[in-house]
C-alpha cells in the first residue's frame, strides 16, 4: 500500500509534518524508535521566548499544534522583555513535559495518523525519487512524498566527560544506518554539537531559600483559538552560582567534550553550555540558573543554564555547589549529543532536498536547535510533502521581511552555518513589525495558500482584518490636541490603554487589534527603512555575473572563491553567494570587482 | 585596455624644468623609440639622459624616467619626461607623442587610474583633491583612524543590547543599561571631531542663492551666515554686486554667494550678467521662487548639478513644496542639513552627519526603553560608517574629487 506522506522521526518536527500533512487531507505514517518517547522535550521545559515565541504564534496561524498544546499543559506563563519595547516581547510558558507529550500523542491518533516503532535505515529507491522508506523490521514503507525529521538521531554519539556511547539521545538509538545511506547516496553533512543539563530530584533540594520567580500578572495565551487553558501552576526558582562552582568547572574544563572555544559568531552572551560561560566570563562567579519543575508536582528539576558534558565528579560539584542544593541527587546528569545535520546546500527554500523531487527535511537534521524552530519547519515541510504527494509545487516559504519563519529558512538555505541554528531577534531585519501581536496579520494569506490554515480562523483572520482597518480609519480621522489621532501614536509614551482612554469610540472592538495598530504606526518609519534594505538587498542578489569572463584574476576574491565560482558560474551574485567555498567577503570583494568595471558599474546602478 | 595618455604635469610658463607625464601600456616602448634606445633600455625603474627625436631631428635632451606595471603612481606603464621649462618645446614634446597614437590626458584622469588600480583608496584621492584646494595633508589617516575608533564602539553598545533583548531575563551578564547609555554618550565628542574632519575632506561647496528680485534671498543669505553681510532693504533691487562669505555650517564649509536679482530694471540686468558669468563655478543653487512660484529655467536647472527650488517667505503667502520663512524660521533647519548633506549623502560629512544623528536617537529610544529600535539605529550607523570606510559606496565623493582635479594630475 502507498501512502501519501511518510515521515520519519516524531519530534516537534515530525508531529507537526504529520498534522500538517494529514489536515491536507492526505494518508500519513509516521515512524519513530519509540512510541512513547513521541514528542518528548529533550531539554529545556518551556516553550517560547524571545522570538521563538513568537515563531510558537506564527505556527498557530498556520493551524500548528504546539500553541495549543503549549497552553494546554503550561505551569507558568511570562512575556519576557515585558519592560522593553512591544517589538522584542516574548511570550513563554513553562510547561509539563509528561502531559505536553501525551497531548501531542492523542492529536496525532485523532487525526488517524498511522505511528509505526520502527527504525528508518535507508531511503527506498532512486535518490532523485525514492519510493519510501526502508525500516529495520518491516523492511519497505511506501509513500509519494517524504519527510526526514530525525533530530539529533543521525550517527548521535554522546558524550559525558571520557564517557561516550551511542545514541541519538540519552536512552534511544542512534540512526547510524541512515546516516550512512545518506552519505552513500553523496548527501553532505556536517557535524554539530549540542548540550542539556543535569536533572536533580526535587525533594532533595532545600527550595524554601531560593529566589521565587513568579508567573506576570498580565495575562495572555498562545494560541488565539478559545481552546483548553491549563489552569495547573508550578512555581520556579532562581539561584546563582559561586565560585566554587566556577571552580569545578575549571578544574575538569580539560575533560570538556561539548566545549571547543570556537562558538564566537553571535556574540559573547551566547553561551550554550556552561564551560562557555566560564570561558568567556572568566571574572564572574554568580552565574544565574533557572530551577524549572519539568511538571506538574514533578518529581524531578531542570537547571536551566547549567548544560555541560563535564564528567559525573564535576557535576556533582558544581550543582552541590548551589544553595539549597548542598544535599542534592542528580537523576540525569548533564551531556552532550553530536551528530550529523544536512549542509545548507542540500536544501531549497520550500525545505526539499535539492537532489530528489519528493523529499523534505525538517529539525534538528536542518541544523536547528530548539522545539519552535524544528516544529516550525516541521509544519512547512509536512504541507509541502502533502502538495508534492497530490502533484502539486511545494510553496516557498515566506519573505523574511515578514515573519520568522522566512528568516529562519532564508538563514538555513542561504548562510552556511558553523554552529546549530537558534532564532534571536537580532537576526529579523524587520524586527519591529515581525511582533508577537501580529503574527495573524502576517501570515495568515501565507497559511491560506500553504491550505494549512483552520476554516475558524480563516473566518476570525478577516474579522481582525476589518476591524483593523475601522481602527485606522477611526484614528485617522479624530483629532487630539490639534494633531490626527494616529499621529499621537507615534509618540514613545502613547499606549493602547491611553488611546482608548482619549478616544472612547474604540472601546468597541478587541483591544488587541486597537494595540497592534497603533505599535504598526509607533514603528512605521523604522519598518519602512528596514523593508527598503531588504529590498535594495535582494536587488543586490539579482546582479548578473554575466559580464566576467574569468574569475581566476580576480583579486578581490580568495582562490578557493575563485575556483567555486570558475567551476559553478553562477548567474547572479544570489547564486554565487550560496555556493560552498564563497564567504560574504568574496561576495563583497565581487561588489568592489564589479563597481570599479566602467560598465558594470551601469548594471549596479540600475538595480 | 587603457590608451597611453600623457600631459603636461607642471604649470604652464618657463620655468628650469618641465615635465610631462606618461601612462598607460606601451609607454615605456614608446619612448625608448623615441629615443632612439636599444630595446629594454628603460625596463624595470631607470632613468634615462638623453634625447627626443622626431625622425632625426632632435626635439630636446630629456631625462626619461621609467616606472614598470604595478610599481607607478597609477598602476600602470609610467614615463615621466622632464624637459626644458620652454613652452614651446613641452608643447612639441605634446605634439610629437599626439603623433605617436598618444592621447592627451583629461583632468584628473592619472589620479583616477591610480583609483581604479588600487593603489590609491578613496579617502586618500578624496585627501589628495582637497590638498590642491589648499586643505591639510594627513586628514586621510586620522579620518580613518577615528572611524574605526567609533566603529568599535558603536558594535559594542550594539551587542550588548542585542545580548539584553535575548538573554537579559536568563543571564543577567553583562552590562547593565547605564552603562550602555554611558557607551554610546562617550563618542559624541569624537563624532564632533569626525564631522569636522569630514568637513575638510569633502572642500568647500559653493552655494548661489538666486531668484527673482526681492524673495528674500539677502535675508536668507543673512540668517544662514549668521551676520549682516548683505544689504536688506524692502526697495526691489537693493543688492547690487554678489556678496559673498564663506561659512562654517555643522563642520562643513560653504562659500555663500549672494546675487542679485534675475531681470528687474537696467541697473539688475548688468549686475545679474556678472552672475551669471561666475556662475560656472557653482555646486549648488537654491533658488528662491517668487509669488507666482516662477523656477529657474531649464537652463540653469541642467547646468549646474544641484538645485533645490524653495518658496520662500512662507509667512507671508501661502505656500505648496519647499517652504521656508525666514521670519519664523520654518524649513530653515532643513535647508541647513540639505547644506551640509547631498542628494543621497554623498559627501562624507553628509554620512557623518547621519551617524551622528543616528547616535542621537539612538539614545533617546534607549531612554524609552526601546531597545530594539536603538538597536535597529546603531546598526544603520555601524553600517554607515562601514560605507565610508570601504570604497565601492565612496566611488561618489571620489567622482567629485576627481572632477576637481586638472590636467596632469
Amino acid at each position: 500500500m502507498i501512502r501519501d506522506v511518510a515521515i520519519a522521526g516524531a519530534g516537534h518536527a515530525g508531529i507537526e509534518a504529520a498534522l500538517a500533512a494529514s489536515r491536507k487531507g492526505c494518508s500519513v505514517v509516521l515512524i519513530t524508535t519509540s512510541l512513547r518517547r513521541i514528542g518528548e522535550m529533550s531539554c529545556n521545559p518551556a516553550i517560547g521566548g524571545v522570538a521563538k515565541g513568537t515563531l510558537v504564534r506564527e505556527i498557530d496561524v498556520l493551524g500548528g499544534a504546539m500553541a495549543e498544546s503549549a497552553d494546554a499543559t503550561a505551569l507558568q506563563y511570562r512575556m519576557l522583555n515585558r519592560r522593553k519595547g512591544p517589538a522584542v516581547w516574548g511570550p513563554r510558558v513553562q510547561s509539563d513535559l509528561m502531559l505536553y507529550a501525551k497531548r501531542q500523542r492523542y492529536l496525532l491518533s485523532t487525526a488517524g495518523i498511522d505511528l509505526i516503532e520502527d527504525e528508518v535505515v535507508a531511503l527506498s529507491g532512486q535518490t532523485e525519487h525514492p519510493d519510501g522508506f526502508v525500516c529495520r523490521k518491516r523492511g519497505e514503507v511506501r509513500a509519494r512524498a517524504m519527510v526526514i525529521a530525525t533530530g539529533t538521531f543521525l550517527a548521535g554519539r554522546l558524550f559525558r566527560g571520557e564517557e561516550r556511547w551511542k545514541g541519538g539521545r540519552i536512552g534511544d538509538i542512534a540512526a547510524d544506518s541512515l546516516e550512512s545511506d545518506l552519505r552513500k547516496r553523496m548527501f553532505h553533512v556536517k557535524r554539530f554539537k549540542t548540550g542539556t543539563p543535569p536533572r536533580i530530584v526535587r525533594n532533595t533540594v532545600d527550595l524554601d531559600n531560593l529566589d521565587v520567580q513568579e508567573e506576570d500578572p498580565v495575562r495572555f495565551r498562545f494560541s488565539f483559538r478559545e481552546g483548553e487553558v491549563s489552569a495547573r501552576r508550578e512555581k520556579c526558582f532562581t539561584v546563582r552560582t559561586c565560585s566554587r562552582t566556577r571552580n569545578a568547572a575549571v578544574k575538569y574544563m580539560a575533560k570538556s567534550p561539548l566545549f571547543s572555544g570556537s562558538i564566537g559568531g553571535l556574540g559573547p552572551r551566547y553561551c550554550p553550555s556552561f564551560e562557555d560561560k566560564v570561558v568567556k566570563f572568566p571574572d564572574r562567579t554568580d552565574h544565574l540558573i533557572n530551577v524549572e519543575p519539568t511538571g506538574f508536582r514533578s518529581r524531578l528539576l531542570y537547571l536551566n543554564g547549567l548544560s555541560t558534558s563535564l564528567p559525573r565528579e564535576a557535576q556533582e560539584e558544581m550543582v552541590r555547589s548551589l544553595p539549597g542544593f548542598s544535599g542534592a541527587l542528580i537523576a540525569l546528569y548533564g551531556y552532550a549529543v553530536e551528530y550529523s545535520s544536512l549542509e545548507n546546500s542540500e536544501i531549497d527554500v520550500s525545505l526539499r532536498l535539492r537532489r530528489t523531487e519528493n523529499v523534505f527535511a525538517a529539525g534538528q537534521i536542518l541544523g536547528t536547535s530548539g522545539y519552535e524552530e524544528a516544529a516550525a519547519l516541521g509544519l512547512l515541510a509536512g504541507a509541502n510533502a502533502a502538495k508534492r504527494a497530490a502533484g502539486e509545487e511545494p510553496l516557498v516559504a515566506p519573505g523574511r521581511a515578514d515573519s520568522y519563519l522566512g528568516v529562519m529558512v532564508d538563514d538555513l538555505v542561504n548562510v552556511k552555518q558553523e554552529e546549530p541554528y537558534r532564532l534571536f531577534s537580532s537576526r529579523a531585519e524587520n524586527r519591529l513589525q515581525i511582533r508577537q501581536d501580529n503574527a495573524i496579520t502576517r501570515l495568515m494569506p501565507f497559511a491560506i495558500r500553504l491550505g494549512t490554515a483552520r476554516r475558524d480562523d480563516i473566518r476570525r483572520w478577516k474579522r481582525r482584518e476589518r476591524e483593523s482597518g475601522d481602527i485606522t480609519g477611526t484614528l485617522g480621522t479624530i483629532r487630539l490636541e490639534g494633531k490626527k489621532a494616529i499621529e499621537i501614536c507615534r509618540r514613545p509614551e502613547t499606549d493602547v490603554d491611553r488611546m482608548i482612554e482619549a478616544v472612547p469610540i474604540l472601546r468597541k472592538y478587541d483591544r488587541d487589534t486597537i494595540s497592534s495598530v497603533i505599535l504598526d504606526e509607533k514603528y512605521r518609519g523604522y519598518i519602512e527603512r528596514s523593508r527598503r534594505k531588504l529590498r535594495a538587498r535582494d536587488r543586490l542578489k539579482s546582479v548578473p555575473l554575466s559580464a566576467i569572463d574569468s574569475y581566476m584574476d580576480i583579486s578581490e576574491i580568495c582562490w578557493e572563491a575563485r575556483e567555486a565560482l570558475e567551476r559553478e558560474r553562477p548567474a547572479s551574485l544570489g547564486e554565487a553567494a550560496r555556493l560552498a567555498g564563497v564567504r560574504s567577503a568574496d561576495i563583497e570583494g565581487l561588489i568592489i570587482y564589479l563597481s570599479r568595471g566602467r560598465s558594470a558599474r551601469r548594471i549596479l546602478r540600475s538595480t | 585596455m587603457n590608451d597611453v595618455i600623457a600631459a603636461l604635469a607642471t604649470p604652464a610658463g618657463r620655468s628650469a624644468l618641465a615635465i610631462v607625464r606618461m601612462s598607460g601600456q606601451g609607454s615605456i616602448k614608446l619612448v625608448e623609440s623615441l629615443m632612439k634606445l636599444n630595446s629594454g633600455r628603460l625596463c624595470g625603474i631607470r632613468r634615462s639622459v638623453g634625447s627626443l627625436y622626431r625622425g632625426q631631428q632632435e626635439v630636446d635632451s630629456i631625462v626619461a624616467i621609467s616606472w614598470p606595471e604595478g610599481k607607478s603612481y597609477t598602476g600602470e606603464e609610467m614615463v615621466e619626461l622632464i624637459c626644458h621649462g620652454v613652452p614651446a618645446i613641452a608643447r612639441e614634446i605634446l605634439s610629437l607623442l599626439m603623433e605617436q597614437g598618444v592621447r592627451e590626458a583629461r583632468p584628473g584622469e592619472f589620479t583616477r587610474r591610480a583609483f581604479l588600480s588600487g593603489t590609491l583608496d578613496g579617502v586618500d584621492v578624496i585627501a589628495l583633491s582637497n590638498l590642491w584646494e589648499g586643505g591639510g595633508a594627513g586628514i586621510a589617516g586620522a579620518f580613518r583612524e577615528m572611524a574605526n575608533r567609533i566603529l568599535d564602539v558603536i558594535e559594542r553598545a550594539r551587542e550588548e543590547l542585542e545580548g539584553r533583548i535575548e538573554f537579559g531575563e536568563s543571564h543577567g551578564v553583562g552590562m547593565s543599561m547605564a552603562e550602555v547609555e554611558q557607551l554610546i554618550s562617550s563618542i559624541r565628542d569624537d563624532l564632533t571631531v569626525l564631522r569636522s574632519k569630514a568637513g575638510i575632506l569633502d572642500g568647500r561647496s559653493r552655494l548661489f542663492i538666486m531668484g527673482p528680485t526681492n524673495t528674500g534671498k539677502s535675508t536668507l543669505f543673512n540668517l544662514l551666515a549668521g551676520g549682516e553681510y548683505a544689504v536688506v532693504s524692502d526697495r526691489s533691487g537693493t543688492t547690487r554686486d554678489g556678496r559673498s562669505v564663506e561659512v562654517e555650517i555643522e563642520g562643513r564649509s560653504i562659500l555663500l554667494h549672494d546675487t542679485a536679482g534675475v531681470g528687474g530694471r537696467d541697473l539688475d540686468g548688468e549686475a545679474g550678467r556678472i552672475v551669471e558669468v561666475s556662475l560656472t563655478d557653482a555646486d549648488r543653487i537654491v533658488w528662491l521662487t517668487d509669488e507666482n512660484g516662477k523656477g529657474p529655467g531649464a537652463e540653469l536647472t541642467s547646468s549646474v548639478g544641484d538645485l533645490l527650488a524653495v518658496q520662500p517667505m512662507s509667512d507671508l503667502h501661502e505656500r505648496t513644496g519647499f517652504r521656508i520663512s525666514s521670519l519664523t524660521g520654518e524649513g530653515v533647519q532643513e535647508l541647513r542639513s540639505w547644506l551640509v548633506s547631498s542628494p543621497g549623502e554623498i559627501s562624507l560629512t553628509g554620512l557623518a552627519l547621519a551617524v551622528s544623528r543616528d547616535i542621537d536617537e539612538s539614545s533617546e529610544h534607549l531612554e524609552a526603553a526601546e531597545e530594539a529600535i536603538a538597536a535597529s539605529l546603531l546598526t544603520g550607523a555601524a553600517e554607515r560608517l562601514r560605507s565610508i570606510l570601504r570604497e565601492e559606496e565612496l566611488e561618489i565623493c571620489v567622482e567629485r574629487a576627481l572632477s576637481k582635479l586638472c590636467v596632469g594630475k
